[in-house]
């Protein structure tokens, strides 16, 4: 199973060395364990993101890709739809198979045949769209919702932070 | 007569004592082995905690594993990172264990640092879900990715690049540069987003 795994991530590596998506950079974070990888995601423009660079971790499980990896911003960054801890909270990510809340349809969770470029995609279109619904930080969601200047504001210093200022 | 009844029942006898004891020595390893796999499955966290606490089978550990695994576990300390990574010589393993909400122990013999009130221990402690501990803070990925924006040939070493051309670290250090000099340029005429750099600290 973990050789499966293994190969499949090759090739997804192979294919985001040869053709990365823009805004985005992922790769192992180490030569030695192709099951962590580092991202770099940019802030989609036209959103308070816009021009950060944030950092996180993808942790591929050994059945990949039958099941999906988790996604961990670190540090974590203020999103209605990303846990104080930093995991991501999209459908993408979620195990196949139907939502038991009824809210996520089956075709829109994880299936073997997404990828690490989608999961990024996703990422990139959760943080121009949050989704408040299905909240994963209370506060943040709270906050994007009621007081929505203060929420561009706390996200704005933590890109400009994020790159020296 | 007598002494045949006396012989089929002395042969009965030893008939029965000779089964009894063959089933016995047969039952006996057999149950034992049950006995023993049954102690050690219900037992599995004691037992490798044993092995561990002798010495025997414990893996070794990078501080670039304890550091893989307090980015997403900022609130457990590096003893207890590193003893879970001694047990399971696997940082997935052990980033999963937290995901699950799992206590991790201290390592035999080490006394914890005592925590101040609204410290790590007493936040663990009000939240039983580990999504729910913050760890939203900045992070300054000029020093992360040892990118020295003052030195003038940091900017030499990235003008002239294809960014196809590049590993994937140098990718990752081309475009924090990048997004910094064009952060640099956005400052220069967005006036608001300039005001927050003389804003006060973010709370969250």
């Amino acid at each position: 199973m973990s050789k499966t795994a293994q190969k499949r991530l090759l090739k997804e590596l192979q294919q985001l060395i040869r053709d990365s998506p823009p805004g985005i950079v992922a790769g192992p974070k180490s030569e030695d364990n192709i099951f962590v990888w580092d991202c770099l995601i940019q802030g989609p423009p036209d959103t308070p993101y816009e021009g950060g660079v944030f950092n996180a971790e993808l942790h591929f499980p050994k059945d990949y890709p039958l099941s999906p990896p988790k996604l961990i911003f670190t540090p974590s960054i203020l999103h209605p739809n990303i846990y104080p801890n930093g995991e991501v909270c999209i459908s993408i990510l979620h195990s196949p198979g139907n939502d038991p809340h009824m809210y996520e349809l089956a075709e829109e969770r994880w299936s073997p045949v997404q990828s690490v470029e989608k999961i990024l995609l996703s990422v990139m279109s959760m943080l121009s769209e949050p989704n408040i619904e299905s909240g994963a930080n209370i506060d943040a969601c709270i906050l994007w919702r009621d007081n929505r200047p203060e929420f561009e504001r706390q996200v704005k210093m933590t890109a400009l932070k994020s790159l020296g200022f | 007569m007598d002494s045949n009844i006396l012989s089929i029942i002395i042969t009965l006898l030893l008939g029965v004592f000779i089964l009894k004891w063959f089933l016995q020595s047969d039952a006996h390893p057999s149950t034992d082995r049950i006995n023993r796999t049954q102690v050690r499955g219900r037992g599995s966290t004691g037992q490798r905690a044993r092995t561990s606490g002798n010495g025997r089978n414990e893996h070794t550990v990078t501080p670039d594993m304890i550091q893989a695994v307090q980015n997403v576990a900022p609130t457990m300390d590096v003893e207890q990172i590193r003893y879970a990574l001694k047990q399971s010589g696997s940082v997935e393993i052990t980033v999963e264990r937290y995901l699950r909400g799992e206590n991790f122990p201290f390592p035999p013999n080490y006394t914890p640092p005592v925590v101040p009130n609204g410290g790590r221990h007493s936040r663990d402690e009000t939240s039983n879900d580990p999504r729910k501990r913050s760890n939203i803070k900045s992070d300054n990925l000029l020093t992360k990715f040892k990118i020295n924006i003052n030195d003038p040939n940091c900017d030499a070493e990235f003008e002239s690049v294809e960014f196809s051309d590049l590993d994937m670290d140098q990718r990752r250090r081309y475009m924090v540069w990048e997004s910094r000099r064009k952060m640099e340029k956005r400052l220069e005429t967005d006036s608001e987003l300039k005001s927050l750099l003389n804003d006060t600290p973010i709370s969250v």
